[in-house]
């Protein structure tokens, strides 16, 4: 009987490659993700032409097979900076979000279960960090401690924290009254054992949808650090960067704005689409359904 | 005989190309309680749905379905609209959701009277005033700017029958609406209904699945089955003859009493659980940043004990405290004073690292009365049902594990191969069949049962019955029977607890209490308790020399 059972943990697999495989929006999602994880793998070694080198009787050209997206005031090529500016962009806001999740969902999920002053301490500080304007301590932080990118994703991530701490918080206190939980606790589980086993796969969800927002937020806010040019600094380039710099040419050429804008939207839409494909395929309820 | 307010035959309906209902035959006439009674999945609620035009999109109904004199199948939206709320009034079952907690119950209820009539606010509220007052919640002691979390279920339900009467409806369709409520709210709210079809000659229908409810209140039954009609008429009548074989079923079902060898056996003097002098205060309501009201005593002084392998069913009104003394029981909840012994070992000093904690839990396991609310969603049946093995002293094998969790699965008849799915692909009896087998994977001496069987059909009722009674049996379970249903408390638990006010008023062997109440908290119980055999001999009483046998209409049918 046993190994009928095992058999059946390869059935799961081959069932969530199976609902995969209908599934249009995770495949999407997928797809556009790898695309750009890919390009700014690709950048590290090889671009199409040298982004550090300025060519300046080949600035500002438009759209052509030699520049896909054009040239900018320096002769730049754009496709190249934009495949450069994709490992800042991306990395800047994905280990931004680690670090709001790493942080901010335990102290959330420790504030539900514990409640009373811990809940309290941890939520009013919460408060009191939310009261500040991001983008604008995240400017002051980087300010103290000097511009860079480094800088930028300690600051931008202190802001995720509090947000997750509430998104794991407020998911987590209405599951705690819930029978499955008192099930739990007469059972004799602990509460950190209960909330890894029984929390967290309920609130997964909500946190993977959390986390594709900050994730777009957090490359605009890199975007927003880099415009006042706090971000990464030259010869490093950024997304955020790139739009800085175009704006004083968007009447000349507003390729340099479209391109890193473009850039931008293909990748939060992409991780939205793996979001939502992700959710759909973890939902039991939905695997076997549709 | 008065003219039918609403009619409706051969109606086929279908939903998604899946039959719902098949060729279904109903007539309601003013005045008079029509009695809507199935399982669930039987269509009941899906006829008052199709009734009031609120069916879900792809839903596809033939047949005729007349309201008075109109066609409501081809009526439009807009028709529709002007007819719900004012001509057809509905009550939902659960009081809890049926309200806008944001609004005042003042408004909620004038809100209707409003769009209706277009008459202004003050004289609306006027209105809706008179009709709270009918309902028993006069504006003297429940404001209009009452909201509705500052009211109880009954109360609730008060406010949601309310607002389907206000504009005095024809036809009022009531689809369980005490279900959620305990046996005296349910006496007291039907007693209103009752009240408000003599008064005011609307038709009702009333959905339901416990014939003693229905016995006590219909004047015609229609009995659905798989969307179809099995057998209809004479309220009375029907339930008296039982002719029909599902509606024998239903009956014997809804009065079951389990084959239990344990029940005869002499308690033993050794107490397993034993409780002392226990209270719980909670915190009164916040009146100041640092000042609070009153505490609230939810449990106050009661001492008890259950013998090995006895069921000792606790029962009472909702909010007496009943729940409170479960958790403290199961050491969920800390008591603010008195003493929980299990088994030898003093449970409420203990905390919950401690080892014996661990022993104490393995002995003594919980069964809940939600069975969608007490499995996690995203875990397998084996984990679930396993949840509790951590508690083992030597860590198991795999193997061990899944035998042990198969072994659980037979006890309470599920197959091994549930182990691999998802709660949410089993139904309530099966799913609450699933909860017990956690409950008795590690082998307690005592399961705590908190309303185990209330959300479930009765024949699903009576065979998780069985199934307590058997693993009684087998395995010399003791069981703390925590309901608000006197036949359930009847059928399965050897003694029983009257709880009123968070104190223990009365105890003793089940038949003495139920049949020979003492106390007023125990009388009012038992007065208000449904009963299918008394309702109908009361009734046959009352209608005598009125209805006889072919007075009776048989469905053409059945």
């Amino acid at each position: 009987m046993t190994d009928h059972l095992v058999a059946a943990e390869h059935e799961d697999w081959r069932l969530f490659l199976r609902k995969a495989s209908a599934n249009r929006s995770f495949q999407a999602g997928a797809i556009i993700t790898l695309f750009i994880v890919i390009m700014a793998a690709v950048s590290l070694v090889w671009t199409p032409y040298d982004v550090s080198k300025l060519t300046i009787p080949d600035r500002l050209q438009g759209p052509s097979w030699a520049h896909w997206f054009g040239t900018d005031h320096f002769g730049r090529d754009i496709f190249s900076m934009i495949m450069e500016g994709s490992r800042n962009s991306i990395a800047v806001a994905l280990i931004a979000v680690g670090i709001g999740i790493v942080i901010g969902v335990p102290i959330g999920c420790w504030a539900a279960a514990k409640r009373g002053w811990i809940d309290e301490v941890f939520m009013r500080t919460s408060d009191i960090i939310f009261a500040f304007p991001a983008l604008l301590s995240a400017v002051m932080i980087t300010a103290i401690f000097g511009p860079g990118a480094v800088n930028a994703i300690v600051a931008i991530g202190i802001f995720n924290i509090p947000v997750f701490a509430r998104v794991a918080r407020g998911a987590a206190l209405s599951l705690w009254p819930r029978e499955f939980i008192l099930a739990a606790r007469a059972a004799g589980k602990g509460p950190a054992r209960i909330t890894a086993e029984h929390i967290l796969p309920n609130i997964a969800n909500l946190l993977l949808v959390q986390g594709t927002i900050q994730f777009s937020l957090g490359i605009l806010a890199e975007a927003g650090l880099s415009y006042v040019g706090l971000g990464a600094q030259p010869p490093a380039t950024s997304w955020g960067r790139m739009l800085a710099e175009a704006q004083t040419m968007m009447a000349i050429a507003p390729q340099m704005a479209i391109a890193p804008g473009i850039a931008i939207i293909v990748t939060v839409l992409g991780l939205n689409l793996l979001g939502d494909g992700l959710r759909d395929l973890l939902d039991p309820k939905l695997r076997r359904e549709r | 005989m008065t003219a039918p307010i609403l009619t409706i035959e051969k109606l086929d309906l279908a939903i998604g190309g899946a039959p719902i209902l098949r060729s279904v035959d109903m007539v309601v006439e003013a005045g008079k309680v029509h009695a809507l009674v199935g399982e669930s999945g039987s269509g009941k609620s899906m006829t008052a749905l199709t009734t009031m035009q609120l069916l879900p999109h792809g839903a596809n109904t033939t047949g005729t379905l007349r309201f008075g004199d109109e066609d409501l199948l081809t009526a439009s939206e807009e028709r529709m609209c002007a007819l719900r709320g004012d001509d057809i009034g509905m009550v939902f079952q659960e009081p809890m959701t049926a309200l806008n907690p944001v609004k005042t119950i003042g408004e909620q209820v004038a809100e209707g009277i409003r769009w209706h009539t277009g008459t202004n606010r003050p004289d609306a509220e006027q209105r809706a005033a008179i009709m709270l007052k009918r309902v028993g919640l006069p504006t003297t002691r429940f404001p209009l700017d009452r909201y509705p979390h500052e009211l109880s279920g009954g109360q609730r339900q008060r406010v949601v029958i309310a607002i389907a009467c206000a504009l005095r409806p024809k036809l009022l369709i009531a689809d369980e609406p005490t279900t959620a409520l305990d046996v005296v709210l349910q006496a007291q709210i039907l007693d209103l209904l009752r009240e408000l079809v003599a008064e005011d000659g609307m038709g009702l229908v009333l959905i339901s699945h416990d014939l003693g409810v229905v016995a006590g209140m219909a004047d015609d039954i229609t009995i659905l089955r798989h969307g179809v009609v099995q057998e209809a008429g004479h309220a009375v009548d029907v339930l008296r003859r039982q002719t029909h074989p599902y509606t024998r079923q239903l009956a014997e079902a809804s009065a079951h009493v389990p084959q239990w060898d344990g029940r005869a056996k002499p308690p033993e003097i050794t107490a397993l659980l034993d409780v002392q002098n226990l209270v719980k205060d909670y915190p009164g309501p916040r009146t100041g940043l640092f000042s609070r009201g009153a505490p609230f005593r939810a449990v106050d002084d009661v001492s008890f004990s259950v013998p090995p392998g006895r069921s000792v069913g606790l029962v009472g009104q909702s909010g007496c405290g009943k729940s409170t003394l479960a958790r403290i029981v199961l050491a969920l909840d800390k008591p603010t004073s008195g003493i929980v012994s299990f088994d030898g070992m003093e449970t409420s000093r203990l905390d919950d690292h401690d080892p014996t904690m661990a022993l104490a839990r393995r002995e003594m396991q919980v069964v809940f009365q939600d069975p969608y609310g007490s499995f996690n969603p995203r875990q397998t049946v084996e984990r679930l049902v396993a949840e509790p093995l951590h508690l083992e002293e030597a860590p198991l094998s795999k193997s061990e594990r899944r035998e042990r969790i198969a072994f659980a699965l037979d006890e309470v008849g599920m197959p091994a191969d549930a182990m691999r799915r998802y709660p949410h692909e089993f139904s309530g009896g099966q799913r609450q069949r699933l909860a017990i087998a956690r409950a008795i994977i590690t082998r307690p001496k005592l399961v705590v049962c908190d309303e185990p069987v209330s959300a479930l059909d009765v024949s699903i009722r009576a065979q998780i019955l069985d199934l307590f009674a058997k693993l009684n049996d087998e395995l010399g379970l003791a069981y703390l029977f925590i309901t608000h249903d006197l036949t359930v408390a009847r059928a399965i638990t050897h003694e029983v607890m009257v709880m009123d006010h968070g104190r223990i008023v009365e105890r003793g062997a089940t038949a003495d209490v139920l049949d020979n109440p003492q106390t007023e908290a125990a009388q009012r119980l038992v007065a208000a308790a449904p009963d299918l055999n008394r309702a109908i001999e009361r009734r046959a009483k009352d209608t005598s020399g009125i209805s006889s046998p072919f007075e009776a209409r048989k469905h053409p049918s059945s």
